[in-house]
């Protein structure tokens, strides 16, 4: 050390010996949203650029940009730089892997692996992707361009788009949602508007999950804001419309509770049980303890006064309206009862107080009962029952003479009442 | 070794490849002692938050630079100290210490105060938070350095860019206002 400190010095190091403010799980999001910020998913680029996903995608984002603009008016257009890219990359894909496509296969909706098989209805849905891509560019190299100068509202390009939808007769998708927010793992069901076609549907949620039903259910195991999309190809004359929605289902994290407890009673002392919460990603807690007690503190502080399992629940939510809950039972290992002693000794002359009074400085009213009528009353610690009645004459030995403590709470006029019998002893 | 330090090596490597659920155990193990550090170089919860938030932060993104030399825990609070010095350092306006000459002035009128400091004390660690956010941020800084992170003017000296001198006398007047304020308030 090296260093010599005087008393005062040494007194504030010392108070901060075990300073530890409690654990505040909001503040975890903070910082993983910051890290999130830094490092971009990797799965999604990951996947996008390898492999089957990367058709996909392109395929809905050229056909939900077509569409969009079609309906002309509601949702922003979709096709910027990247998107421009993907479908400029899509095409060359295609090309080398076909095979990549059968995701519009009935039987396959997720599973990579499945890709492999090739069939008839994977070509029929690429023809007619050609057929729609080059009847509405005719200079076919760069379809980049063409969505690129929409944004710019080139009425030409615009007309000439508008042109290739009409002519393929396709009305635009629509779909809508059960939630727009959920927490995560909460199910999302998704419905078509448009009149159920016989064909095959392919639904991208945005969370690298697919379905192949009309109207599925999807549950979002992670927190983010996800672009739904989709395309139906009709099998009546193979052509394949889309749409999609950006920023279509907000996802919020959802808490989990969990939580602890220690003992901090002395030895002597009624059981007090500190709880600890540890729930992660939550910010309010409601504790229900026994006897209808709640507290909404975070780390609450409770005691018992009987032994044997009691349960306790915790609700705890964040501020997006989440919430989860979870219960234990703390096994509460000995009666309290003040330490009042079981029997006195009118021999002995030591009178009935209970011990847990003696050393505290609680207000507080004792009172002895025989056959129902209080005999005896303090409200003074110093002043224990000596076995007599109200006239001062000693109390039938060898009998139980129940007593009532009441005590008192003056900061919130709150009355605790213990309660047992002691034994006269000659 | 023990169980408890194995699994903080599999939470240290976990951090290293990026696993978000290693950095919040990391997290939650020292965010009790880290706030508790912030809280004293600060003067609310607000900055005390935003300075834990930057230094959990570049604990995450330079975690691949810790070689296991020396305790973690140690590390870690070298990285919060040096956030929160940063976090001061770049608000000049602030952070602004007594010159040399009215340094000397002011050490030779506090310097007395030393034998006055051998009773009994014994205030709550909020109590003497709240006395150290009244303090100026350079006072603070130089407070912390002595007190709990155990430096030597000297090397507070240095790492501050400062004087020696400017180290004492400023350390000396953060007490003594400290001193003033507890006792004010609590005694």
């Amino acid at each position: 050390m090296g260093k010599k400190l005087t008393n005062f010095e040494e007194s504030i190091r010392s108070s901060f010996d075990s300073f530890e403010p409690p654990y505040d799980s909001q503040s975890w999001e903070d910082i993983e949203n910051r890290l999130d910020e830094q490092q971009p998913d990797e799965k999604n680029s990951s996947s996008i650029l390898s492999g089957s996903l990367l058709v996909i995608a392109a395929f809905l984002l050229l056909f939900s940009s077509y569409f969009l603009i079609s309906t002309s008016g509601d949702t922003s257009l979709m096709a910027t730089n990247s998107n421009s890219q993907l479908v400029e990359s899509a095409i060359e894909s295609r090309k080398v892997s076909a095979n990549d496509d059968s995701t519009f296969n009935d039987n396959t909706p997720t599973q990579n692996s499945n890709l492999n098989d090739s069939n008839n209805d994977v070509i029929d849905a690429e023809n007619a992707f050609n057929e729609n891509v080059s009847s509405g560019n005719n200079t076919p190299s760069n379809p980049a361009d063409e969505l690129h100068s929409e944004d710019q509202n080139d009425s030409e390009e615009m007309g000439e788009v508008e042109e290739l939808v009409t002519a393929k007769n396709s009305s635009a998708i629509a779909f809508t949602s059960s939630l727009t927010e959920a927490c995560a793992g909460v199910g999302v069901e998704f419905e078509l508007l448009n009149e159920e076609v016989d064909g095959s549907y392919l639904w991208n949620f945005g969370d690298g999950n697919f379905s192949n039903q009309p109207n599925p259910k999807h549950v979002f195991q992670k927190p983010g804001v996800y672009d739904i999309s989709l395309s139906v190809r009709s099998l009546e004359d193979g052509v394949i419309r889309s749409n999609s929605v950006s920023k279509m289902i907000v996802i919020n994290p959802k808490p989990k509770a969990n939580f602890g407890w220690e003992f901090t009673n002395e030895q002597e002392e009624i059981t007090k049980v500190n709880f600890l919460n540890k729930s992660e990603r939550a910010g309010e807690a409601e504790w229900h303890f026994h006897d209808g007690v709640i507290s909404t503190e975070i780390n609450p502080e409770t005691n018992y006064k009987n032994k044997g399992e009691h349960l306790v629940k915790l609700i705890v939510s964040n501020k997006f309206g989440c919430i989860d809950s979870t219960f234990k039972y703390v096994d509460v290992k000995k009666d309290y009862n003040l330490n009042a002693p079981r029997s006195i000794s009118l021999q002995r002359g030591i009178g009935f107080m209970p011990e847990a009074l003696k050393t505290s400085d609680v207000s507080f009213s004792l009172t002895i009962y025989d056959n129902k009528q209080p005999i005896f009353e303090t409200m003074s610690r110093d002043n224990p029952w000596e076995g007599k009645n109200l006239d001062g004459e000693e109390v039938l030995p060898g009998m139980s003479y129940p007593w009532v403590v009441i005590i008192y709470d003056d900061s919130n006029n709150e009355k605790e009442i213990f309660s047992g019998t002691v034994t006269v002893h000659p | 070794m023990s169980s408890a330090d194995l699994d903080m090596e599999e939470l240290i490597d976990g951090c290293k490849s990026g696993d978000r659920k290693s950095q919040q155990k990391i997290y939650q193990l020292y965010y009790g002692k880290m706030y508790g550090v912030c809280l004293r170089y600060t003067k609310n919860e607000d900055q005390a938050k935003d300075i834990l938030q930057d230094g959990f932060i570049k604990v995450f993104n330079s975690i691949e630079k810790y070689n296991f030399q020396g305790s973690f825990e140690g590390w870690v609070r070298r990285i919060v100290v040096n956030t929160a010095i940063d976090f001061f350092r770049k608000s000049k306006s602030d952070f602004v210490l007594l010159g040399d000459e009215q340094a000397m002035e002011d050490f030779s009128e506090v310097v007395d105060d030393e034998e006055d400091e051998e009773g009994e004390y014994d205030f709550k660690a909020s109590q003497i938070i709240e006395a150290m956010n009244e303090l100026s941020p350079a006072y603070r800084t130089i407070f912390n350095l002595y007190l709990f992170e155990n430096l030597t003017h000297k090397e507070i000296a240095e790492k501050l860019d400062i004087s020696v001198g400017t180290s004492k006398s400023n350390f000396a007047k953060a007490k003594k206002n400290i001193k003033k304020i507890l006792i004010k308030a609590y005694k």
